[in-house]
């Protein structure tokens, strides 16, 4: 059965259908896609309105409609998209239609109504759909830019608490650096028992403070990132015992008994931050000496794995302490959050350190591990994976060139002669294996007393001068040194100090005490290399 | 009922009396942000609370708060996303009505939990309008009073709605178009 439709009711049944002749030109088209798409006019041209997405590929007006395969075309400007039957009818032949609008927005110039659509034509609802989608999507942006906007918001003002607190923490400190000193001062005078008892109060409480406050510092630093951690090579198995060495001293006084196990391996030299492996290293002994009562704290130090040229190294303590259960686990690792309140006034400590100390090891790349069963001890391991760090090959790995003063004292006939002022055998020997070959002789003084005494006019040509170290340090030495150069006008000797401190403050320290030069540690080839070059440098250029 | 509706409801009250106001009110219902998803279905129960809510933070009977509310999602709707969709429904107050049905019934398409109302014109004058409205919710005549009214302003037209009363299937509104 043929049912052949009069204009009216083709209008009606499918408003948005379009004929098409033979030559591929608009012979018609319904009136709701009339009303959105004015261009798409009879006589012209289907592809100059439309893109054809199926039947894909070259048209073939005949086949065609003989397939009666569906047509799908695309406005080529708006969001009209047309798919449906291709019915063959004469003279021309159409294209039978459900029209879908993808953005309504698109609709708006159109001026197309729900009344063109007949009551039977579902198009309305897929277009009224397409409509509330719409909506949804633009609100999931809305949300999603809310999203990002809340989250720099909240990162901004975390970060400007922790620069705040890191400031604070600073400001107290100088401040608190006075009362300590003071009081240390006050306490060496004569006083009456009841006095010194209370004077030394006042000591112990401005040293807790002066620990909370160097903890809320660290902490600080971590969350605003601006932890700067270093990298160079260490000896591992010399860095825990010098971390542990207080300690032992702390277990000696409660009367547990401390073990050190350096396992194999533990001798090597890796490349890291030395005082954050110490500091987390010292800060889990702490704990384990503070949480136990009776029995031992035991350390041990192994190189578990060797990928190539890292070392997979574990740090272990355990302990015979009280010990925890999993929810004062849970508990431990949360920054100002401790296992238990009773715990902070029982043993005392800022509950910071473990948050800091699991915060620095997953900034080294690596991680702190606990087990325990209460009342039976506990267990903490540091998992830190490092590079190996031959110290030999790093050093001269990393130097290139020669250094400038070796031609000048080639031409004199003699090597640059150094004093080396520096209380730690592993730094001395870092410099010695940095300058070797370099045309250098190294007199070594191991504190600013012995560095005053072994200075003889024109007997060196540069003095390195470590600013931390017993006995008299180099702050104290340089003053001495330059003022004997004043009293018998001799030429003052270039001296650069070295400082494990890279802080504005001990750079001015440095300059007042009449150093020429400040080189920062851990030393590498090229900072000593270039710190000795700009301290000849700058005293040539004085002189 | 859809989390557009909460949206706007919150878009009413915070146009009314800013973030602070609408902290409130989400203290008081108990309502959450994730309560707010245009997309999502929630139950009649939470936009219930959170009309209450509205009504007793702005001072304002529950009838009160319906009307107001149903003005203010004419406006809300014309200004947002789904200005299309108003905008298709029709040119004058007349040819709107007529259309209100199915453009909820299309919306089901998209927001297949929905349970939208049904509308039913029952007779044309020449300043009035018949109207019929079958929910399977109760309670919200004053919601659809305030929903009309807003249609009117929305058309540039002064008029009165009232509720006529229960007929054979739903309720009966009237619309009387003045001047
Ligand atoms: C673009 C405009 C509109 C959209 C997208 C829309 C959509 C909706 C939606 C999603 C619901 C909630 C139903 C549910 O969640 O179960 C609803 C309810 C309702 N709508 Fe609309 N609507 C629109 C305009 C209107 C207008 C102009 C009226 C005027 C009378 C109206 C009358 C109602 C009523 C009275 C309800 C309450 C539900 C009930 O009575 O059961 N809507 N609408």
């Amino acid at each position: 059965m043929v049912v052949r439709l009069d204009e009216a009711q083709l209008n009606l049944i499918f408003p948005a259908h379009i004929r098409i002749g033979p030559d591929l030109s608009i012979l018609s088209v319904g009136p709701s896609l009339h009303r959105l798409m004015p261009g798409a006019r009879p006589g012209v041209r289907l592809s100059d309105q439309f893109l054809i997405e199926r039947p894909r590929g070259a048209v073939d007006f005949a086949a065609w409609v003989r397939a009666r395969a569906p047509l799908q075309i695309r406005a080529l400007t708006g969001p009209i998209f047309l798919r449906g039957l291709v019915l063959a009818d004469e003279p021309g032949f159409l294209l039978c239609v459900s029209h879908v609008v993808s953005d309504m927005a698109g609709l708006e110039a159109s001026g197309l109504r729900m009344t063109d659509f007949s009551e039977a034509d579902s198009s309305l609802s897929a277009i009224l759909s397409a409509g509330v989608q719409a909506s949804m999507i633009a609100e999931s942006r809305e949300l999603m830019r809310d999203l990002a906007t809340a989250r720099d918001d909240a990162l901004a003002a975390s970060q400007a608490k922790s620069a705040f607190l890191a400031n604070m923490s600073h400001e107290i400190r100088t401040p608190l650096n006075g009362v300590v000193g003071v009081v240390g001062a006050l306490a060496r005078t004569d006083l009456t028992p009841a006095q010194r008892e209370m004077v030394q109060l006042v000591v112990t409480s401005g040293q807790t403070l002066e620990r909370l406050l160097s903890d809320i510092l660290d902490l600080s630093k971590v969350e605003a990132g601006q932890l700067g951690l270093e990298s160079a090579p260490f000896c591992l198995s010399s860095a825990i015992e010098d971390a542990v060495r207080l300690m032992r001293v702390r277990a000696d006084d409660k009367g547990l008994a401390f073990g050190l196990d350096l396992g194999p391996g533990a001798g090597a030299w890796v490349i890291g931050d030395v005082v954050r492996v110490k500091q987390v290293v010292s800060n889990l002994v702490s704990n384990a000496i503070k949480f136990t009562t009776e029995g031992r704290v035991d350390v041990t130090v192994s190189v578990r794995n060797t990928r190539g040229d890292d070392l997979e190294i574990a740090v272990e303590v355990r302990d015979t302490g009280i010990g925890f259960d999993a929810e004062a686990r849970e508990r431990m690792f949360q920054r100002f959050a401790q296992g238990d309140g009773s715990i902070t006034r029982r043993f005392g400590g800022t509950g910071l350190g473990l948050a800091i100390s699991q915060a620095l090891a997953e900034a080294m790349g690596g991680e702190i591990r606990v087990s325990s069963v209460p009342g039976s001890g506990s267990h903490f391991a540091l998992n830190l994976t490092l590079r190996r760090g031959d110290l030999e090959s790093e050093i001269q790995g990393q130097s290139d060139g020669a250094p400038s003063w070796l031609d000048e004292v080639s031409a004199a006939g003699r090597a640059l002669r150094i004093l080396l002022v520096e209380d730690h055998p592993i730094n001395q020997q870092v410099v010695r294996l940095i300058l070797e070959g370099q045309g250098v002789e190294i007199t070594t003084a191991n504190d600013g007393l012995e560095a005053v005494n072994l200075f003889q006019p024109d007997s060196f040509d540069i003095i390195l001068m470590d600013m931390q170290m017993p006995v008299m340090d180099g702050l104290k030495a340089t003053r001495l040194i330059r003022e004997r150069e004043q009293v018998e006008a001799l030429a003052p000797v270039p001296i650069a100090m070295l400082t494990a401190n890279a802080m504005e403050e001990h750079r001015q320290a440095a300059q007042a005490a009449g150093a020429d030069f400040h080189i920062s540690k851990p030393l590498t080839p090229e900072s000593l290399i270039m710190g000795i070059e700009a301290t000849l440098a700058a005293v040539q250029r004085v002189g | 009922m859809y989390g557009m509706i909460h949206r706007a409801a919150r878009d009413m009250v915070r146009s009314a009396g800013g973030d602070e106001l609408w902290d409130r009110i989400l203290l008081q219902s108990g309502l959450k942000d994730d309560e707010f998803v245009s997309a999502l279905a929630y139950p009649d129960e939470t936009t219930f609370r959170l009309i209450g809510a509205v009504a007793a933070e702005m001072n304002l009977s529950l009838e009160e708060a319906l009307g107001q509310f149903g003005r203010y999602w004419i406006t809300f709707a014309h200004a947002s996303s789904y200005s299309p969709l108003m905008k298709m429904a029709g040119d004058d107050l007349f040819g709107f009505c007529e259309n209100l049905d199915r453009m909820h019934a299309s919306i089901k398409i998209s927001l297949p939990d929905v349970d939208v109302p049904s509308f039913r014109v029952i007779e044309t004058g020449d300043a009035s309008i018949r109207i019929g409205y079958l929910s399977s919710r109760a309670g919200l005549e004053p919601f659809v009073i305030g929903l009309f009214e807003g249609l009117l302003d929305h058309f540039n037209q002064t008029g009165e709605v009232t509720c006529v009363g229960p007929i054979d299937q739903g309720i009966e509104f009237l619309i009387q178009i003045k001047g």
